[in-house]
């Protein structure tokens, strides 16, 4: 049983992101603000890539590919 | 209820990645692959007792195993392949995702040919009969 919460994670994730990268460009400090989207997509491509190597299993040990 | 599970990810996920399309296009690409997954993840929990029953059919009817498996397999590599190939388009990559879905065919391809060769070879020993 999966559940909603990492849809909610990464989409809270993005929206947290978006409004201190809005903050840190309105106080004139844009590479800053880059590093921190930057750390974002990172955050957001670990919990993607750990799921897609569920996923990639579960097909392998229901199909028995290998 | 799975399906109501499947609809509601379904939804939740074209909610989310849509609130973050106009500011962080790339993480509404990761809503939307983690929703993907999500969805498929659910629908293979049922999958699994529908394989385990055909291959029961296949013991019953006395076909080789190895049909049976390779049918299996063929249908996993075709769900990895399409389901990889919808994420590199929603990338935007569509060049990318034809390419998979070409490799994928070719992986296909090579473990189908084992088999039309025996069938071939069947054929020549019921030739040979005559």
């Amino acid at each position: 049983m999966m559940d909603f919460s990492i849809i909610f994670k990464i989409a809270g994730l993005g929206i947290l992101i978006t409004v201190v990268c809005q903050v840190l460009k309105k106080s004139d400090r844009d590479d800053i603000a880059t590093l921190v989207s930057l750390i974002g997509v990172v955050l957001a491509l670990t919990v993607v890539i750990s799921l897609v190597g569920d996923l990639f299993t579960a097909v392998k040990s229901i199909f028995e590919l290998y | 209820m799975v399906l109501i599970q499947i609809i509601g990810f379904g939804f939740v996920t074209a909610l989310a990645a849509l609130l973050l399309k106009s500011t962080k296009p790339e993480l509404s690409l990761a809503v939307t692959i983690v929703g993907g997954i999500l969805i498929l993840l659910s629908a293979f929990e049922l999958l699994e007792d529908s394989l385990s029953i055909l291959k029961k059919i296949a013991e019953i009817s006395s076909l080789s195993s190895v049909l049976i498996k390779t049918l299996i397999k063929i249908v996993g590599i075709g769900y990895i392949t399409e389901f990889s190939a919808g994420i590199l388009q929603d990338f935007g990559s569509n060049s990318v995702a034809d390419k998979v879905v070409f490799g994928g065919k070719i992986i296909i391809f090579t473990l189908t040919l084992p088999i039309v060769e025996k069938l071939l070879e069947l054929v020549l020993s019921f030739l040979s009969l005559l």
